[in-house]
């Protein structure tokens, strides 16, 4: 791999006086452990789709499949296990975008989220927290089996997800605090391969970073011994966490890389060179102009395809605009059923589904990229009329070489639990975090344990 | 109105002694959802803070008894108020209200450790009602066991002890701003409800901090991630946290400000401040200018030490520092050295430690200089207020007040009220809609832009140049419009970019900031909800519980011979709906005279939002009413004009400026503990007769300004 840094090292220790001030004790840095070539490692992207879909209700709160335009449909068959398995179904209205590459998906019908708020930022805030204070991309990147790992824990980007959006319409968490996306696919490369400022222009191989990072390390621990209140020292921590990682980064793609080819290559990066740098006195700034979308979902996705070839990271994030999305009306659109809602969801899905072939089309481990990672697929609402949490849109891609079989859907019972409702959707979290060897019981606060039956074969 | 609240209140407070103040518990249930602001509104109710201080600082009620007896001198004379008329024998009242009163309300009306039942902004007349008027005295007295009834003191002992009351008790009358606003005499040592803290410098901060300290004009935050925002506020530090995108976009930006630096050094502010280049005393020099500039304070000897590492570390290992005596060398030595100065905590933080004082903390006096200049320009401090702590001038609310009065006078003062006034309205840039242009094809971003300038021209316009009264922001009269908007809305015929004063009847005040009516709809239509929920929220401080979970919440169709108004029926028709859509979509409708795009319009274009066809036309619907205003008051409206003129004039919109700018300036998440303070901020914006100025400047006056715990 080539990046700018990798003479970095031995110039720096020549160099840095200050080196001796580094206290890996205290740090605790993760070296990567880079997967050997034709190894499979698991990873997890989490799409995110705003604002629900035609999913109308019956009196008990089921879909009624006889009006609703989302789930799939076809004869089940009762697996004993509380789900009836639909194999090979037919697409609906919603989904029928799907039908190319319906062989990876299992479409998942009868999960509600539960408890929390409502509407869209209640199910915007528990839908990968489930109410808890960490979303799981997040917790996942913090396990050292899983973002420890790789050079970046886990990257969080957005196409529009920070345009005109409240600060309550996202949905990745970090200590109870939203997590904003990147909505800059340039600013998040440069960032992702550790490329820093472009201001300075330094002697071959020096990088002040290191030794910034110790004395930043240095100085945080001593403000932390101030004896200051909780909330304080949880923040100064996560600093701390923010510099390891820095750290690790910079360790990490110093490193020779074992992913495919090409991909890996910083410099076949954005081959079109759109630019998307604009002052902070334009308004609206180039990412977040309409006509830019395409281009920005699709240096998106790009950047998620190579950063997982790579094994720059396992854990990755996208949301397509935000709840409540204004682009091209979204939201407006989401409140009656019409062919210009299929269009308007076909157009978030396109990017979606480009994603999936791409990785289908990569060499990855012992098969293909799609092979090894789920791709998480969801919303923060199940109908965008009735504005509801039950019966919603979730479905998963990919993951075959970690069980997961596609061409499916898998319908669970309602009152599964015994509360009238369908199954608690933090059971999939429990499921997802599995997938990726991070073996929980429960996941977020709703009390609900075990994972959701029937996803892995 | 306000004579209903307090009554209401104070008939709380006067319950029967026995009744504790627990029986209050369900009068005030909605109290408990609310934020700060009203609880200071409703806290009139039985657990006033004199009581829980009292009861926290004593273990006895006969000590309680006689600590309080001291305060009762200094408390009727350093409040002197106006007696109703009659002609009153203090000494007898005195001797009647010990009598009928004391054992519940205590020496001076404030409640007893057991019975905490303050008499609060009742009035004679309230008084009258309650003793003559057969309600008090009742109960079974807490420490003697006696029982009081109501025909024990009617007739002439009642009209003695409401006179006793009203000349003495500070908070029993109803005849000032103070009983208008519900104080419930918080003590001007408020003591520090701010824990000490790291606050993080946001976007807007970093990017002025650095353009200020090197004297550049630089883009530097626009792929920094955005900040949460708390009630609109991006500077909450208790949300704002460090990740590792941050430090990567810190170092970027620290990196390009650098490169500026070394290409700047001989010139501006940087060849000022230097007057030096290319040797080693000059990288010396630049870590002792610029070193207490970027950390706002001076630095250590063990910080420069070790900075000076940071300079020196491209000097190859055989070198001595003389190395440096070279011009390109010293340049090369800022480049690796200024980059660990932008990335230290001590810059991307600025610190309220404070220096242990009893049991609080002090700022310190460059603490102090960072919590002025942030407050007030949104800035590192400049070379005063640098100057003033380092000489130990920054000690006293007079030279506080002198630094908040200087910058204030500047454009950049007034600019940072304006960015205030702009987030405590909710509808900044970042917050305005895109608009379908199929039916709003003049809209544009423009427009947007010169919205979000009409809201800061109107504040500036108002504080800084018109009455500066709370009033005008509501009911100016007149509009301030640039060119843009004069012609999207169709008012005046501005010609320039400069806002101007455009005096019309469709427009002007808060309620009809093109902003707010464009922020709080979707691309096609208006929100009444939104809006009436941000009229709750953000200019009355009264929170709303959050939307319920697990019940569908229906988007009304559209039908084209339905006005939006009557599109919400099921909003009042469901008991469960109208639980909480009464508190808001009234005042929502009344916004309904603008469109989506923040245009005003006599009648709603009712479309077929698929075929662009125009369906119908029809009235907008806008009297109605707002209820609990003030405590449970409730007013009606004929139109907007009419909400206007509702919340020029309730408390709770007044005290909700009060508690948005504590908010502003304290910079977290605000608790019970802030309610004296804010109590204190709004006898001091009462007092003024509500002079925004005067607000602005008052929190440096404030005991807690400086304190932390």
């Amino acid at each position: 791999m080539k990046t700018p840094f990798r003479n970095t090292r031995r110039r720096f220790i020549k160099n840095a006086l200050v080196a001796g001030t580094m206290s890996p004790l205290a740090m605790r840095i993760a070296q990567p452990v880079l997967a050997a070539t034709g190894e499979d490692t698991a990873k997890v992207v989490f799409m995110y789709i705003p604002d629900g879909v035609y999913a109308p209700k019956t009196a008990n709160g089921s879909t009624d499949d006889s009006q609703g335009a989302w789930h799939p449909t076809g004869i089940g068959v009762d697996s004993g296990n509380g789900y009836a398995v639909t194999t090979n179904p037919t697409m609906n209205q919603m989904t029928k975008a799907f039908t190319p590459i319906q062989e990876h998906i299992t479409f998942l019908q009868g999960l509600d989220m539960k408890l929390g708020g409502g509407s869209h930022q209640g199910g915007s805030r528990k839908v990968l927290t489930g109410n808890g204070g960490d979303s799981l991309d997040v917790v996942l990147s913090r396990q050292d089996s899983i973002g420890g790992t790789t050079p970046i824990r886990s990257i969080n980007l957005g196409a529009m997800a920070n345009f005109q959006a409240g600060t309550t319409d996202h949905v990745h968490y970090l200590n109870g605090q939203s997590i904003k996306p990147e909505d800059d696919p340039i600013s998040a490369f440069n960032r992702a391969y550790g490329l820093g400022g472009s201001g300075v222009s330094y002697p071959d191989g020096f990088d002040p970073r290191k030794s910034i990072l110790a004395r930043s390390f240095k100085e945080v621990e001593a403000l932390m011994k101030n004896d200051l209140g909780m909330d304080e020292r949880v923040k100064l921590a996560t600093h701390i966490d923010a510099l390891n990682d820095m750290q690790k980064k910079l360790d990490g793609v110093a490193e020779p890389n074992t992913g495919s080819g090409n991909l890996c290559e910083v410099s076949t990066f954005n081959p079109n060179h759109i630019e998307t740098a604009s002052g902070d006195g334009i308004y609206p700034p180039k990412i977040h102009l309409d006509n830019n979308f395409e281009d920005i979902a699709n240096l998106q996705t790009d950047i998620i395809t190579r950063l997982l070839s790579c094994n720059m990271t396992r854990v990755a994030g996208l949301q397509m605009s935000h709840t409540t999305s204004n682009f091209r009306g979204h939201h407006s659109i989401s409140h009656n059923f019409s062919q210009g809602w299929i269009d308007s969801l076909d157009f978030f899905y396109s990017f979606l589904i480009k994603m999936v072939n791409q990785m289908k089309a990569t060499p990855d481990g012992s098969g293909t990229l799609l092979d090894n990672t789920l791709i998480y697929v969801y919303s923060c609402l199940s109908d965008g009329k009735l504005h509801d949490h039950r019966d919603m849109p979730f479905f998963l891609i990919g993951g075959h070489n970690f069980g997961m079989k596609g061409n499916r859907k898998l319908r669970y019972d309602l009152n599964a639990e015994g509360d009238g409702r369908g199954v608690d959707h933090t059971k999939l979290l429990v499921s997802i975090a599995k997938y990726m060897g991070h073996d929980i019981e429960s996941f977020g606060t709703n009390g609900v344990t075990g994972e959701l039956p029937g996803i892995f074969v | 109105m306000v004579k209903r609240l307090t009554l209401v209140l104070s008939s709380l407070a006067l319950a029967a002694c026995s009744g504790g103040a627990t029986d209050h518990s369900a009068n005030s249930e909605r109290s408990s959802t609310r934020d700060i602001s009203s609880a200071v509104i409703s806290s009139a109710a039985p657990a006033s803070s004199s009581s829980v201080t009292l009861s926290a600082s004593s273990d006895s009620v006969s000590s309680v008894l006689a600590s309080t007896s001291s305060s009762l001198a200094s408390a009727s004379s350093s409040r002197p108020s106006t007696p109703p008329s009659g002609n009153f024998d203090l000494v007898t009242g005195k001797g009647l209200y010990e009598t009928h009163c004391l054992e519940c309300h205590g020496v001076v009306g404030a409640g007893s450790i057991k019975v905490p039942v303050p008499i609060k902004a009742i009035g004679y007349a309230g008084l009258m009602a309650r003793a003559d008027g057969g309600n008090m005295p009742t109960g079974t007295g807490p420490l003697t066991g006696a029982e009081y009834s109501p025909e024990q003191c009617v007739g002439d002992c009642a009209h003695q002890v409401a006179g006793y009351i009203t000349n003495n008790f500070p908070g029993a009358l109803d005849t000032g701003e103070n009983s208008e606003l519900g104080f419930n005499g918080c003590s001007t040592a408020e003591g520090a409800p701010a824990a000490r803290a790291m606050r993080l410098l946001t976007r807007r901060e970093y990017e002025n901090s650095i353009n200020d300290i090197f004297g550049f004009d630089m883009d530097l935050t626009v792929s920094f991630s955005p900040e949460g925002r708390d009630h609109g506020f991006t500077n909450n530090a208790d949300i704002a946290q460090v990740t590792a995108r941050h430090l990567d976009n810190y170092y970027s930006a620290a990196s390009r400000v650098t490169g500026a630096v070394q290409e700047g050094l001989t010139s501006g502010k940087l060849g000022r401040v230097l007057g030096c280049s290319g040797d080693l005393k000059c990288v010396v020099k630049f870590i002792d200018e610029f070193g207490p500039r970027i950390f706002r304070r001076p630095l250590t000897a063990e910080e420069k030490a070790e900075y000076f590492k940071f300079f020196r570390a491209l000097v190859p290992a055989n070198e001595a520092d003389g190395y440096l005596n070279h011009s390109q060398h010293a340049k090369d030595a800022i480049g690796a050295g200024l980059p660990a100065l932008l990335m230290s905590p001590h810059f991307l933080y600025r610190t309220e430690l404070g220096k242990k004082e009893g049991d609080n903390y002090r700022l310190t006096d460059h603490e102090m200089a960072s919590l002025i200049s942030y407050t007030f320009i949104g800035s590192t401090p400049d070379d005063a207020l640098l100057a003033a702590a380092n000489a130990g001038q920054l000690r006293t609310k007079a030279q506080y007040k002198a630094h908040a009065e200087r910058l204030l006078g500047t454009q950049r003062g007034q600019d940072q009220m304006a960015h205030f006034a702009v987030e405590w309205w909710d509808s900044g840039l970042e917050l305005i809609g895109s608009k379908n242009p199929d039916f709003y094809a003049s809209y544009d971003a423009k427009v947007i832009q010169s919205m979000v300038g009409e809201m800061k021209a109107l504040f500036k316009h108002v504080t800084f140049e018109s009455t500066g009264k709370f009033g005008e922001l509501y009911q100016p009269g007149y509009a301030m419009l640039d060119k843009t908007l004069s012609d999207f809305y169709g008012v005046g015929s501005v010609t320039s970019d400069t806002f101007t004063k455009v005096i019309n009847n469709q427009r002007g005040g808060i309620l009809s900031f093109g902003a707010i009516a464009a922020s709080k709809a979707s691309t096609e239509e208006s929100s009444p909800v939104k809006r009436g929920v941000f009229v709750r929220e953000q200019l009355m401080c009264d929170p709303l519980p959050p939307l319920p979970r697990d019940v569908n919440i229906p988007n009304p169709d559209l039908d084209p011979t339905k006005p939006m108004r009557a599109r919400f029926t099921e909003h009042s028709s469901n008991e469960n709906c109208w639980a909480c859509h009464k508190f808001f979509d009234d005042i929502g409708f009344a916004m309904e005279v603008f469109d989506a795009s923040g245009k005003h319009r006599d009648q709603e274009i009712m479309y077929n939002w698929d075929t662009k066809e125009e369906l119908n036309r029809l009235d907008i619907l806008t009297a109605g009413k707002v209820i609990n205003i003030d405590g449970d008051d409730e007013h009606t409206f004929d139109d907007l004009d009419g909400l206007a003129d509702i919340m020029t004039n309730a408390d709770s919109s007044k005290s909700c400026m009060t508690t948005q700018y504590y908010r502003y300036v304290m910079g977290y998440t605000l608790s019970d503990g802030d309610q004296c303070a804010i109590e204190n901020l709004n006898k001091t914006f009462a007092d003024s007769q509500f002079d925004i100025q005067t607000l602005l400047i008052g929190i440096t006056q404030l005991d807690s300004f400086s304190l932390r715990k």
